[in-house]
């Protein structure tokens, strides 16, 4: 945790050396580095999400087009004839419900995750595609577009990254601070003995997939309204980023240890990198480079610490394939 | 488990300072790119160029263009140019920032989204950047649109080709790209505008669409062969359709049945020309375009075009651009028949590439 915010502050004064407009016009004028937070905020929510999903041993690859499909519905409500807010709170509730759909199709029919999201994916970005029809949908009230989207506080702090800090608060006291939190680590740990120990592993999970589902909603409200559009693709191109602010920020992929202020403090190592690169006359490419050596550096040392003490990639893998094969000793009884 | 969390964190600990270190490495490393790379401080015109994503042949001989003829406009050189890794509307939104930020001159952008861009480009705009789009518009936040060709001309061209073909009442299908480009949405309707008004006894299959990718145009131009027996023709638009295309009709040896005629690039399709299964083939001179975007960034930075006027672009290298006509005009109003609206400017008329001289161009 000290370590990743060590690597932000190098990052930062880095970039304030390097970088001429770093300061710019101060926060939310978005001429200058800092006020670049309105780019990333969103990848950051959805992090936060697929967060939970992660803690519990489960991956959820569905996050980035239901941010997109949860802002053309919104989009399309309102366009309807809809009052905005009314709007946003539904598309909000039908991107959980669905998250609930998902986490019950896994748990009751016991697949992968990982499949399950996938097809998710597919359904929800052609969905949203053909919803929006040939010209997706824009146009905005200025309010909403300020609100969730470009507006400041007082001028100086971006409305998003208020939105982003209660969302942050919010996830850092259900994971670590709730009793629920404490399940789902521990379902992520071991399911089985989470089962023997009487936590109830298919709710927790599913819970996860609601959380998860949810804020990618949120998240797609802000993509809306940042843009003042709302399009299928706009969400899918997240997804990737967002798992790595979780991976970088100490979240084992494979559920059961981590810490909710890593995935904050590294989606802002990852959210600066880009913009700080490219100001500094560094191309995209490079930067994507970049961000795959951060990320390939620090899970290689994480390995081969982890060999040290003994237990290496392989045999989590293994252990993990273990217990999913139909052949194993019996699950915990579930009480779903 | 509380343990297993401590133990986490040591582990982290030293797996984010090597994180630390690498990011370091790697920024110095930038560091040096950038410095070599930064254009000398000097009174030329800063040209940002920004594509729809990096490594397109057309886009690269749009830039080919841009620095043949950017010295006789007085344009920096080389011009700097980005674009996102892939066809990313939002990637292109954060290169715009960092180009308000190195306050360049003049953005000149094809975009990968009619909305998503815009706010960014009035923030450029108010900063005192002239914002130039080309090939696809960002139509409320820009100075001056440079559309390819009129929308009824090229549609034009790709029918009356095809139908000196495969004759004037036979069965034609549209391989498009998505069903929300919006440059293929205006040249669907042109073209079918024109077949309705011209040659009411040409049917056509439904649209494919190929979503950009040459594997999803070849499946979707077999579907079309297969689905529907009669057909004689297939208008592939896009540049990836237009190999999908191309690639079914040989695949399926339908070459002399089934013509393909479409709008996209020689280069990629040398193969089909060749093999005799791709037709001809519309588009526009990209080189060319590359310096009329020189001659307008210019323009616009010296306040010298506006609705309605003419301009002249004599400063190319070649004493004029390739290709190009004498003046080119500012519309100030839409027109329905052509596509433009206010502050375009129309590139040319469509070139057409067939057998006889395909090999002429590279791009």
């Amino acid at each position: 945790m000290f370590s990743l915010v060590f690597i932000l502050v190098v990052e930062l004064l880095f970039f304030n050396f390097a970088v001429s407009s770093f300061w710019g016009g101060g926060w939310g004028s978005s001429v200058s580095m800092l006020g670049d937070g309105e780019n990333f905020l969103f990848t950051s929510m959805i992090a936060l999400g697929v967060m939970f999903v992660i803690f519990a041993g489960d991956i959820d690859l569905s996050v980035g087009a239901m941010s997109g499909f949860a802002g053309v519905m919104m989009a399309e409500f309102h366009l309807g004839g809809m009052n905005i807010w009314v709007a946003v709170v539904l598309a909000v509730a039908i991107a959980a419900l669905i998250g609930l759909i998902q986490g019950l199709i896994i748990t009751y029919f016991k697949l992968e995750s990982l499949l399950v999201t996938l097809a998710g994916w597919f359904i929800l970005q052609s969905a949203a595609l053909a919803w929006e029809g040939a010209v997706p949908p824009y146009g905005f009230p200025k309010h909403f577009d300020s609100l969730l989207g470009t507006g400041t506080v007082a001028g100086t702090v971006p409305n998003q990254l208020v939105i982003f800090a209660i969302l942050a608060l919010l996830a850092t006291l259900i994971v670590h601070r709730t009793r629920f939190g404490r399940q789902l680590v521990l379902v992520g740990h071991n399911r089985d003995a989470a089962g023997y120990a009487g936590v109830r592993v298919s709710v927790t999970r599913i819970r996860a997939f609601v959380l998860s589902a949810t804020f990618a909603g949120i998240a797609g409200m802000c993509i809306a309204a940042t843009y003042s559009t709302a399009d299928d693709n706009l969400g899918p191109t997240l997804l990737l980023p967002a798992i790595t602010a979780v991976v970088l920020g100490g979240v084992d992929i494979f559920g059961g240890a981590g810490l909710v202020p890593g995935v904050i403090v590294a989606s802002f190592i990852l959210g600066w990198l880009t913009p700080g690169l490219l100001q500094d006359g560094v191309s995209d490419t490079w930067a994507s480079i970049a961000i795959g050596v951060l990320l390939l550096g620090s899970l290689t040392v994480k390995g081969i610490t982890d060999r040290r003490q003994g237990v290496s990639m392989l045999d989590r893998l293994r252990a993990r394939s273990a217990t999913a094969t139909p052949g194993a000793p019996p699950p915990a009884p579930d009480a779903t | 488990m509380l343990h297993s969390i401590q133990k986490w964190g040591i582990r982290s600990r030293i797996a984010t300072a090597t994180g630390a270190v690498a990011l370091a490495a790697a920024g110095i490393a930038f560091v040096t790119i950038g410095s070599t790379t930064a254009a000398a401080k000097s009174k030329c015109i800063k040209l940002a160029l920004e594509f729809k994503l990096q490594g397109l042949p057309v886009f690269e001989a749009n830039q080919k263009g841009v620095n043949e003829a950017a010295k006789a406009y007085g344009i920096c050189s080389p011009v700097a140019y980005g674009g996102p890794a892939t066809a990313s509307a939002t990637g292109q939104v954060t290169d715009i920032q960092a180009d308000i930020s190195k306050h360049v001159n003049v953005i000149a952008m094809t975009s990968d989204d009619p909305q998503v861009p815009a706010a960014a480009l009035k923030q450029a705009m108010k900063a005192g950047i002239k914002v130039v789009t080309f090939d696809s518009d960002v139509p409320s936040a820009r100075d001056f649109f440079i559309q390819d060709t009129a929308y009824s001309t090229i549609a034009q061209g790709v029918i009356n080709a095809a139908v000196k073909a495969e004759g004037s009442s036979a069965e034609f299908g549209i391989m498009s790209s998505t069903p929300t480009a919006t440059v293929q949405l205006a040249w669907i309707a042109a073209m079918q505008s024109y077949v309705k008004a011209k040659y009411p006894n040409i049917t056509w299959a439904p649209i494919g669409y190929g979503q950009s990718i040459v594997a999803t145009s070849l499946t979707q131009a077999e579907a079309m062969i297969h689905a529907n027996p009669n057909i004689k023709a297939i208008l592939p638009i896009d540049g990836a359709a237009v190999v999908g295309t191309a690639e079914a009709v040989s695949d399926l040896s339908d070459t002399g049945k089934i013509g393909v005629f479409g709008i996209g690039d020689p280069e990629p399709n040398q193969t089909y020309f060749a093999n005799g299964s791709l037709t001809a083939l519309e588009l526009w001179n990209e080189i060319g375009q590359g310096e009329l975007i020189d001659c307008v960034a210019y323009e616009a930075v010296n306040n010298k075009i506006h609705a309605g006027s003419t301009f002249k672009c004599a400063h190319g290298p070649s004493g004029g651009l390739v290709n190009g006509p004498a003046k080119w005009t500012v519309a100030s109003g839409t027109n329905a028949t052509t596509g433009a609206n206010k502050n375009t400017i129309i590139f040319s008329k469509p070139l057409e590439f067939t057998k006889a001289n395909y090999l002429k161009y590279d791009f």
